[in-house]
């Protein structure tokens, strides 16, 4: 593995290695995209390219180095997450942290710390970071992770340099689904649409459970007809499983609404996630107006806001499906 | 020396050289110079501004050996040390990390002892906002009159976190955004030295993007300069523009955001989403670029109001309002040619909220591509003005909305109160109409029994004499109530007051069609109280608590 193996992010990995190779690394970086997109890939892949033993300006992902960088056991690059059992990063292992990169590195090359994903760290533990962020010891690289730069302290943000990651384009992700999984075409053309991007969410899906779940809910969604409270409740009782399937439901139903949306306005199929569900979405979309499918966006959204603070799975989205019912 | 970044590289070093907070330093300074200089220093401010280095190169021009001064000479051993970070009597300490008790009680130990070598021993703490509670109040002593030695300088960006009681024993300043010319000034001369070709333009696409943060600013010209090493053969000649600019900082293009606000303006929801796709394709930020479109959507607004308003045309020569080139702006009044001030609203309003939707999701794309679509389906909004406009041209051309039957009436129902507020049996001999007699009786049960009042309101009277009074109500439960003995003497013993006479008081059904009727043959042109069309304007009088100001009649 090399940086040429990476997929997609041309521009972002030339940033990096152009900086490397002119010595000019700046001493925090923040990377931000969604998730999935490959931002730890390429952090670690900067590691290695620092360390390894094998190339320069690059990584051979074979040496010791590079093994041991991937498996998390390199003495110069910390890669910190929450610890085992918990949800934060404390300001504890942040503590821990600068007392590490005060030390001299084992290899006499840089030490670098991956925070994955950043926005873990707490209030406290983002505040601890930030005379760090703003004068490293010397030698010293941070890598912070995040999906949101929103819940990142502006001073911290300001500090790194930010670099995006936007999503993958869907034929990088099919393409590398048939190289490098040895899927059908037609199978990896369809993943890629619904992977929005994300190389991460779709790489080791089971498809067959996927199809199946979706042809489920496209079913509940097209059997609700106004005034049809009874099955509104019983889709509900249905899809309101666990919080994962619930929420992963309501990401559907989202981008679901949105492909009506889409496919009202422009006509065109090019953009469509649910690419394989085209007649339903022509035939629905239709029959709809923008209005409605603004509230249904806006009531998925709050839909998934209320899961993800813990509300009753199955109050939420029975509200959601009735509300349906009744506006429809 | 290993490689050090610009924000650090040229962190700033004497009070001259930070930028864009001249009322700071100028104060700190004279300060010194008179020999007025406080204890403890309170610096606050957005991230990148200059707190810590205004902190450090104070430290410096107190310590400096050649006496305080406000021109810290940088070549002393004291100055020096305190460059590098290594003076033992100038301690910067980490408020974040070193934020318990612990930790203050050790300074408030140490505070009592003499500087090792310089003049004062100075401490400055960071991010000051992050100690505890405890910690602050263990430190509120010191900081009230700690020994002449001592200076304690706090920096933080929330102050809003510290307690009342430490901020009042601070001097306290905040810091400004930077404007965007000063960034501008300061990145060219950095390019300069560094050796970095750069275009104007591209200079002020960097400073926006800093947001007045001259660290932010720094560290977006470093990307750069890492991306074109200077001197390197591959960009020697070229300058950087902005579309290597953008290219290198993932920005979406200036081009796209004047091509998606005009698909919004002119309600192309299809090429919205075209270019999100296009975009998105680019690998651009999305986040980025919802927040560049609310911008974009504020300077809109601001460039339609201010063209309403010579006064604020001027503060955009000074850059206050926007902080922007003046080609940019002369495009952006192009934009806003045809649009109200409240169409932009609405885009702000919306692009706003969509924002917020955008950045705080997993998943940029969809919440950008609905707020654009709702954008460009929303529909014109009028202002409300050119509205009422439009509605008077439409009155105006309706027939027979002649003044003069509005006239009788609000004189009638205005009159009401005034009359019977005079003593009741005035009431009487002034007002020689049936109508308003009845009104103003009504209204006087109103003041003594409003319940009462409430019933007799729908009811008309039949006949008003002295001495002779005949109701007629035509709803029943009016009428079975009002034919209740004990009601019916309440009424009677009011009548005799309002009227200074015995009067004798007879309920009778009327039904309502004779009523209606009678309000056609009597009131013919004008509303006269007593007919239902101003049952239905009391009724409407009473619940809202308005008065008739003019009255029209369609089709006589």
């Amino acid at each position: 593995m090399s940086f040429s193996q990476i997929v997609g992010h041309q521009k972002q990995v030339e940033i990096v290695r152009q900086a490397l190779n002119h010595g000019r690394l700046h001493h925090a970086y923040l990377f931000l995209g969604m998730e999935g997109v490959g931002k730890k890939t390429i952090a670690l892949g900067l590691a290695k390219a620092i360390h390894c033993s094998a190339a320069t300006g690059d990584f051979c992902g074979e040496c010791a180095d590079c093994a041991r960088i991937q498996d998390g056991n390199h003495p110069d690059v910390r890669i910190i997450e929450p610890l085992a059992g918990k949800k934060e990063i404390s300001i504890q292992q942040i503590r821990e942290l600068e007392k590490e990169l005060n030390f001299r590195s084992f290899s006499g090359k840089k030490k670098i710390a991956i925070l994955n994903p950043a926005t873990l760290m707490n209030l406290s533990a983002q505040n601890a970071l930030l005379k760090t962020l703003e004068e490293p010891p010397r030698d010293s690289l941070l890598i912070l992770i995040a999906a949101n730069g929103g819940a990142l302290l502006p001073t911290l943000r300001s500090r790194c340099l930010r670099i995006s990651f936007g999503p993958l384009a869907r034929d990088l992700i099919s393409g590398f689904l048939v190289s490098r999984k040895g899927l059908e075409a037609e199978t990896a053309e369809f993943l890629a649409a619904m992977s929005l991007g994300s190389l991460g969410a779709v790489v080791s899906i089971d498809t067959q459970e996927l199809l199946e779940r979706r042809r489920e809910w496209v079913r509940l969604i097209s059997g609700l007809r106004a005034g049809d409270y009874r099955a509104a409740t019983d889709a509900a009782e249905v899809v309101a499983g666990s919080k994962d399937d619930s929420l992963r439901f309501l990401e559907w139903l989202e981008s679901w609404v949105r492909d009506l949306l889409a496919y009202s306005v422009t006509r065109n199929p090019q953009d469509i996630v649910n690419i394989d569900m085209l007649p339903q979405i022509q035939r629905q979309s239709a029959t709809t107006d923008f209005e409605r499918l603004f509230s249904r966006i806006a009531e998925a959204k709050a839909a998934i806001g209320g899961i993800q603070r813990n509300l009753n799975r199955r109050m939420v989205i029975e509200d959601l499906l009735l509300n349906a019912v009744e506006a429809s | 020396m290993s490689y050090l970044v610009l924000a650090r590289k040229w962190r700033p070093q004497s009070f001259d050289d930070i930028a864009g907070q001249e009322h700071i330093t100028r104060t700190l300074s004279n300060a010194i110079r008179s020999n007025r200089i406080a204890h403890a220093y309170l610096f606050t401010g957005v991230r990148g501004v200059g707190k810590t280095t205004a902190a450090r190169i104070l430290a410096k021009a107190l310590n400096c050996e050649k006496g305080p001064t406000p021109n810290p000479c940088n070549q002393c051993s004291h100055c020096a040390e305190i460059t590098s970070g290594n003076c033992i009597d100038v301690l910067e300490i980490d408020g974040a990390s070193n934020r318990g008790i612990d930790e203050i009680r050790q300074i408030i130990e140490n505070v009592r002892y003499q500087p090792a070598q310089c003049r004062f021993k100075i401490y400055v703490i960071d991010e000051v906002h992050q100690v505890t509670r405890d910690a602050f109040n263990a430190l509120l002593k010191t900081l009230e009159e700690p020994p002449p030695s001592v200076k304690f300088i706090l920096a933080t960006t929330e102050p809003h976190r510290l307690p009342e009681t430490i901020l009042s024993r601070c001097q306290r300043y905040d810091f400004r955004r930077i404007i965007l010319r000063e960034i501008v000034r300061r990145l060219d001369e950095i390019s300069q030295q560094e050796g970095l070709k750069i275009t104007k333009g591209a200079l002020v696409l960097l400073a926006r993007e800093a947001d007045g943060s001259m660290r932010d600013a720094q560290s977006l010209l470093e990307q750069i300069l890492a991306c074109v090493e200077p001197g390197s053969k591959s960009h020697d000649e070229t300058a950087v523009d902005e579309r290597l600019l953008e290219e290198i900082l993932g920005l979406a293009e200036r081009q796209v955001l004047y091509e998606l606000s005009n698909a919004v303006i002119q309600g192309n929801a299809q090429r919205c989403i075209e270019l999100v796709a296009k975009v998105v394709v680019e690998g651009r930020d999305l986040g980025r670029l919802s927040r560049d479109l609310v911008e974009h959507f504020r300077n809109l607004l601001v460039v339609r109001l201010a063209k309403a308003n010579a006064k604020e045309a001027e503060a955009f020569g000074k850059g206050q309002l926007l902080d922007l080139p003046d080609q940019e702006i002369e495009d952006l009044r192009t934009q806003v040619a045809d649009l109200s001030t409240e169409t932009l609203l609405d885009y702000f309003d919306f692009m706003a909220a969509g924002d917020e939707e955008v950045n705080r999701s997993s998943n940029p794309r969809f919440p950008l591509e609905t707020v654009l679509v709702r954008l460009a389906t929303l529909p014109k909004t009028l202002p409300i003005t050119q509205l009422l406009e439009r509605l008077e041209k439409l009155e105006k051309k309706l027939p027979g909305a002649g003044p003069a039957a509005s006239a009788s009436v609000p004189a009638a129902v205005t009159q009401t109160p005034q009359a019977a507020t005079s003593a009741p049996p005035a009431a009487l001999s002034a007002a020689g109409d049936k109508d308003t007699l009845w009104q103003n009786f009504v209204s006087f049960i109103g003041r003594e029994k409003k319940f009462l009042a409430s019933h007799l309101e729908a009811a008309t009277a039949h006949e008003l004499s002295p001495g002779q009074l005949k109701i007629g109500v035509a709803e029943r439960h009016h009428l079975s109530y009002l034919q209740d003995p004990d009601n019916l003497s309440v009424l009677k013993n009011l009548a005799n007051r309002f009227f200074g006479d015995d009067v004798a008081v007879h309920i009778t059904a009327a039904d309502p069609e004779s009523l209606g009727r009678r309000s056609e043959t009597t009131g013919t042109g004008t509303t006269s109280p007593g007919d239902e069309g101003s049952t239905i304007v009391k009724e409407a009088l009473r619940i809202f608590g308005g008065s008739i100001k003019t009255v029209r009649r369609e089709n006589g």
